[in-house]
């Protein structure tokens, strides 16, 4: 492939996306991301648990700290 | 006793449960509820026509427990991470490259609006251990920022990263192996 300093493997790319949910991404580990996100489907899958996991966390707090029991 | 008295006492042990999630010290986690329910107990008026005595109760505590979280910052972030388990190695091959591939969690709607998920998320965010459980939970529970984590305990942000990396990545694990690997979870 040629735009080799975009290249990352599986484990790169996981940390970059668990990055972005507690700071901002610069513009490479973006596009990084991007161009790993087109040919990999478990990171793809990945990137979404991290999604259902970000929704979830005002849902839970909600429940948590409102339920009665 | 009155009434109001009764009710927030009655809420007290699961407040203790909260404190000691977060603060991971029973002592740092018994002043925190004893300093709210005395702060519910001597302004009753602030709780007039709010929706949840708990929601109100856990309100105040979670100000107590970052009160708590500062005087005790040394101490906290004193410790190290108890997690030794290399987690990468867990997930992935010496290439970089999945070990099992992430399965597909579906559509994040699904999972939401159902209670039994929350009470597996809570376990699973309850047994994170030691400091990756605490900053994540100041991350997650009591809503402050990383640079006001890193304020607090007087950390730098690359270590908090690390650690909320770790906590995510545990947490990943823990609600594929108890949720969605499960026929329960499964997005139908």
């Amino acid at each position: 492939m040629t735009f080799k300093f975009l290249h990352r493997n599986c484990r790169q790319i996981t940390e970059i996306v668990l990055a972005g949910e507690d700071r901002a991404l610069g513009f490479t580990e973006r596009l990084a991301v991007r161009v790993h996100l087109k040919i990999c489907a478990g990171c793809r899958r990945f990137q979404g648990q991290m999604a259902v996991m970000r929704e979830a966390m005002p849902r839970w707090r909600a429940y948590r700290d409102g339920d009665p029991d | 006793m009155n009434d109001f008295a009764t009710a927030v006492q009655a809420l007290r042990p699961q407040l203790m449960r909260f404190a000691q999630a977060q603060l991971r010290n029973e002592a740092w986690a018994e002043d925190a509820v004893s300093e709210t329910v005395l702060a519910a107990l001597s302004k009753p008026q602030s709780f007039a026509g709010q929706s949840q005595l708990k929601t109100w109760l856990v309100g105040i505590l979670k100000h107590k427990l970052v009160d708590q979280i500062r005087r005790h910052s040394r101490e906290v972030s004193a410790t190290s991470d108890e997690d030794d388990e290399d987690i990468d190695a867990l997930l992935f091959k010496e290439d970089g490259h999945w070990r099992e591939a992430p399965a597909e969690w579906g559509d994040p709607q699904a999972s939401c609006s159902r209670r039994e998920f929350f009470e597996v998320l809570e376990a699973c965010v309850e047994q994170l251990p030691g400091v990756q459980g605490r900053i994540f939970m100041m991350r997650e529970w009591l809503e402050l920022e990383t640079g006001e984590i890193c304020k607090e305990l007087g950390i730098t942000a690359t270590n908090a990263w690390v650690l909320l990396h770790r906590a995510r990545l545990r947490l990943q694990m823990c609600l594929q192996e108890r949720w969605f690997g499960r026929k329960a979870g499964a997005a139908a």
